[in-house]
């Protein structure tokens, strides 16, 4: 096993893979810097290139261009609030107060460097798991999917902005919303109204972008200001300081990196919702909660720790039995058998040195893209001083070319407008929007997921050792959010 | 150094990777223009747009992207440009195709045995007559295999009869009015079986992922998918879903073998939908000559060794048919399918 | 600002509240009714989420009619003498605790937003919203290729007050990267409108 680690190590330190990660990474950046067309959509278009290419030299190219898409989708959502792509939602709640406080570079920073520190953890998580791949991957069934859900569905209450009431209605609304289209049992539309456009449900890229950058550029067609508030200093230098904060709050840090590694490894829940375990957890656990969403650097090392960390996660059971755990694992399973590769047993033991290979690949391409973005952020960060009205034209293109790519229709782009319209609403009259999006992502599978358990395993599916254990995660999550809110209560009313 | 490891020559492979650079940088044109034969004029320096009505990345896409990388040269397009156009598991794109402009510049590679059993099935959204569409020709078909879980006790139609009389056979499938759910209820049919479908799984990997915890008996898929599963071992494919073996698996035996005689005709019926697999189409109503251009360069496009060359080392097989052939299976499916099977692919579509 | 606007706002955000809370609670309803004609597995859970959603608002309606029956609403202890900078005036901005639970401590960017969508004056908005209104006309129009070049130079005259070659430039790069992208590198298509004056 050391032997293919080892031969694993010597295949990706070759100039060529080198050379290759770095194609990958120039390409990601262009592209990723663009809202909503993200990793998947880059090398899904990439894959042709791919052909009759080395195994090696296909993953550091498609690798890289991945790894690179999820740090430049933090860059949008911390410059100008619009999130990159759906997996990082969470990273605008913190990340881009701190710029509009002056605090770009060191928002930018913490960006790199947690997402660096995660994708290690991500890495080692993928690394220690190939002794044991199978076995844990054939344990998740659809009962553990489904409580899962339901894991991510209890911070609905502790990511309310503390208006619960609001909150729950909210994600009430979002889980309704995830409904509309196709039921995955029985095939009958529902909630489309005649639309075939509604039939595979409603985007969450356009949600995305409109619910948290639609008020964002708004805000700067009528105020016409800069993004960061003119009075602050123009701290520019900060980036080390960003550095230094992720490894201040370590264990946030590591916390963050593990749970995106590990929901990542869970099939289609992954992704979109471990970034807001990581913060909702950050936010219950830490000292000073009320900062969450007013720019804590601790809530956006959260949101940003687990995001490229979650890449080495969902290669596991792609890995293990072929069966992608996102989107973009879809794709890599293509360019697995382009490769001439197998997932499956083949990978663990004749193949195991490629295997490995994946692992070093996401180390390197990680470490490499904060190399490459480092100098990059002090001109990005000035952005953020740029007079608002400059930038307008610019955002505008972005988030409509962002919200149109995901299907390539119009369709897409008033979903877009009417989720910031929406968006504008609830900040105007304090709705809370992360509980809407929370309902949004988990909903689709937290249904498909409930039926399947009872069909498969009637209610036995309740006694499965890994469901009790998570059914215990949720009360105590629970217990803990409403035991804070409950002691937060009193200190607040005083300080009114 | 690795590449020394490896055995490679380091020039070869520096060759793909400064190739890629530049195709990546310079995107590669597409080879426009390059092996123009004596392609109707009408195409010349004309865009030809082909839908792919699924999402980039997929299996689908990538079969699009490699027709219209060699077929658009065939035609003397200045380029043929696929347009990923997903919705409604592809029904979306083909209503769009159904009343498109029939000049020839917009065509779509369908998902056919989706859109028959969709029109069969009388399906909410279906509204087109897969049969009048002007279909250019099939890229790839292969048939549907049956496969049972890997480590299971079920090798025979025997074994399955008698585990239904313990219990209920659980044969997995992504939802109602799916191709497997349609070959599930098939199943349930020829072979009699006491069984229950189970629905919401999403995608085939991860009923096989099902399959291969042992959580269900049965499933259904491409024989890709099968193949997949096989080297995952979350699946064993035991039965080809045919009238006929596959040259490809001489020791898997063909379902049709076990079902009664009165029972062949709708396993052809379903085999026959199936092999309509991804073929090219156009709207109705295109003019005779401009679809006889369309035909022709895609029979010198499929027949194209470098494409012949790529696709099997993208491990995405072609089995071309000529559009009239197409046409030919179409009609046959549709106008002449048996009232029994019609009726099975509407209870699919819960009709 | 007087403390007269204040009231009048704040009599405003409880208009709003009502407005929003009857729209929500219509959707749910709705949502409940059109469940009614699905099969149960269908139906369970719109008709759960839905009805769950619409007990919540009407526990909601029951606080809001509470307050508005026992006393005025209030703004939290709204201070005369706010200067009346937006962002600062964000702050007595926080309106109306209707119910007990809320808590506008943790907003935080959200609180400048707020202030910014709860104070600008109606001239603003009007203005704003005409901008997006011409761009997503023009854009559905036309396509993107025509509004691009368009809007950016008129806003960039107009509202950035910018120089003829910095517009030129701006255009240029834009256009460019869009070009780069989306047609030479991924060739993905760029939105067209219903009458595409430029096409590639």
């Amino acid at each position: 096993m050391l032997d293919a680690a080892l031969s694993g190590l010597m295949m990706v330190l070759s100039l060529d893979s080198i050379m290759m990660m770095l194609v990958g990474i120039m390409i990601g950046f262009a592209v990723g810097i663009l809202p909503g067309i993200g990793g998947p959509t880059a090398m899904a278009l990439m894959l042709p290139f791919t052909f009759g290419m080395d195994p090696v030299l296909i993953f550091s190219f498609l690798l890289g261009m991945k790894v690179v898409c999820s740090t430049t989708g933090d860059l949008t959502s911390v410059l100008f609030g619009i999130p990159g792509e759906a997996t990082s939602a969470a990273v605008v709640l913190d990340g881009h107060p701190m710029a509009r406080k002056g605090q770009a570079g060191r928002a930018l920073g913490i960006v790199l460097s947690s997402s660096l520190v995660g994708a290690l953890i991500g890495a080692c998580v993928l690394a220690l798991s190939i002794p044991i791949i199978r076995p844990v991957v054939m344990m998740f069934g659809p009962p553990e999917f489904f409580m899962l859900a339901m894991v991510g569905l209890v911070f609905i209450a502790s990511l309310s902005g503390g208006q619960m009431m609001k909150g729950l209605i909210m994600g009430c609304l979002g889980l309704l919303i995830s409904l509309v289209g196709i039921d995955p049992h029985a095939g009958v539309p529902r909630y489309t109204f005649g639309q075939l456009d509604l039939w595979e449900g409603i985007g969450l890229v356009p949600v995305v972008i409109g619910l948290f950058g639609g008020p964002e550029i708004f805000q700067l067609m009528m105020t016409k200001n800069s993004i960061a508030k003119k009075s602050t200093t123009q701290d520019l230098s900060g980036v080390f300081d960003g550095f230094r904060d992720t490894f201040r709050y370590w264990k946030t840090t590591f916390m963050a990196g593990a749970i995106g590694a590990g929901v990542g490894v869970v099939p289609g829940v992954g992704g979109s919702v471990a970034q807001f375990l990581s913060y909702g957890y950050a936010r219950q656990r830490s000292k000073n909660p009320e900062l969450f969403g007013k720019g804590s650097p601790e809530g956006l090392i959260a949101a940003a720790g687990n995001n490229n960390a979650k890449d080495g996660g969902s290669l596991v059971p792609t890995i293990a039995i072929g069966l992608p755990g996102s989107v973009t694992g879809a794709i890599l399973l293509n360019a697995f058998l382009i490769a001439g590769l197998n997932p499956g047993p083949e990978m663990l033991t004749t193949r195991l040195d490629v295997t490995f290979s994946l692992f070093w690949i996401d180390i390197i391409a990680n470490v490499l893209v904060v190399l490459i973005a480092l100098p990059l952020l002090k001109p990005l960060s000035k952005l953020t001083f740029t007079d608002g009205p400059i930038l307008v034209p610019f955002l505008l293109i972005l988030v409509v070319l962002g919200s149109y790519s995901e299907n390539n229709s119009l369709f897409s782009v008033w979903i877009m407008l009417a989720a910031a319209a929406f968006g504008i609403v609830c900040i105007r009259w304090n709705w809370p929007r992360v509980p809407l999006l929370l309902g949004l992502v988990l909903g689709d599978h937290a249904e498909r997921y409930l039926f399947l358990s009872h069909s498969l395993h009637g209610w036995s599916w309740l006694q499965r050792p890994i469901v009790i254990g998570l059914a215990i995660v949720v009360v105590f999550i629970l217990y803990s959010a409403l035991r804070k809110s409950g002691a937060k209560h009193a200190p607040v009313e005083s300080n009114a | 150094m690795a590449s020394r490891i490896n055995g490679r020559t380091p020039a070869s492979k520096r060759g793909i990777v400064s190739k890629l650079a530049l195709a990546a940088v310079s995107s590669l044109a597409m080879l426009a223009s390059a092996s123009a034969q004596e392609a109707c004029d009408f195409f010349k320096n004309k865009t030809v747009q082909l839908v792919v009505p699924f999402s980039t990345g997929g299996g689908f896409d990538i079969y699009g992207r490699m027709v219209a990388k060699y077929m658009g040269p065939e035609l003397g397009a200045s380029a043929m440009i696929v347009l990923n156009q997903p919705g409604a598991g592809g029904l979306l794109a083909t209503n769009k195709m159904w009343v498109a402009k029939p000049d020839g510049l917009t065509i779509e590679l369908t998902s056919t045995s989706g859109m028959i059993t969709s029109e069969l099935g009388g399906a909410e959204g279906a509204n087109f007559k897969s049969n009048e569409f002007s279909w250019i020709g099939r890229v790839s078909g292969e048939p549907d295999v049956i496969a049972t879980a890997p480590s299971g006790s079920i090798k025979t139609v025997d074994d399955l009869r008698a585990l239904g009389s313990d219990r209920k056979i659980r044969i997995g499938s992504s939802g109602m009015g799916d191709i497997d759910y349609i070959e599930a209820t098939l199943l349930t049919e020829v072979l009699g079986l006491n069984s229950e479908i189970i629905t919401g799984f999403e995608g085939a990997p991860e009923v096989y992922a099902s399959l291969g915890r042992g959580e269900i008996d049965l499933f259904t898929s491409s024989q890709s998918a099968g193949f997949q599963a096989e080297k995952a071992e979350t699946g064993k494919i035991t039965w080809v879903l045919s009238t006929e073996k596959t040259a490809d698996m001489p020791d898997v035996p063909a379902i049709v073998d076990f079902v009664g005689p009165d029972k062949v005709s709708l396993i052809k019926a379903q085999a026959d939908v199936v092999a309509a697999g991804r073929s090219l189409a156009g709207p109705p109503g295109m003019a005779e000559d401009r679809l006889a251009c369309l035909r022709d360069a895609f029979d010198r496009t499929v027949a194209n060794p470098d494409l012949i060359a790529e696709s099997q080392q993208l491990k995405r097989p072609l089995a071309p048919l000529t559009g009239q052939q197409v046409a030919d299976l179409v009609r046959g499916v549709t106008a002449d399918a048996p009232a029994e099977y019609v009726e099975i692919v509407r209870k699919s579509f819960g009709n | 600002m007087s403390q007269a606007a204040a009231t009048q706002r704040s009599r405003t955000d409880v208009y709003a509240e009502w407005a929003i809370t009857s729209l929500l609670l219509i959707m749910f309803a709705g949502a409940f009714a059109l469940s009614l004609k699905w099969s149960a597995q269908t139906a369970f859970l719109p008709r759960l989420l839905s009805g769950a959603g619409a007990v919540l608002v009407l526990v909601r309606i029951g606080g809001l009619l509470r307050s508005a029956l026992s006393h005025r609403p209030v703004t939290r202890s709204a201070p005369a003498q706010v200067p009346a900078a937006p962002q600062a005036g964000a702050d007595d901005e926080k309106v109306i605790e209707l119910l007990a639970d809320v808590d506008e401590e943790d907003q935080g960017n959200e609180d400048e937003l707020k202030g910014v969508f709860s104070n600008s004056p109606l001239k603003l908005w009007v203005e704003a919203l005409s901008w997006l209104t011409a761009f997503f006309v023009c854009f559905y129009l036309f396509g993107l290729l025509l509004v691009l070049p368009v809007f950016t130079v008129l806003y960039l005259r107009f509202i950035a007050k910018k120089s003829w070659p910095f517009c030129l430039l701006y255009v240029t790069g834009t256009a460019g990267l869009i070009y780069f992208l989306f047609i030479r590198l991924l060739h993905l298509p760029v939105p067209q409108g219903v009458f595409p004056l430029i096409s590639l």
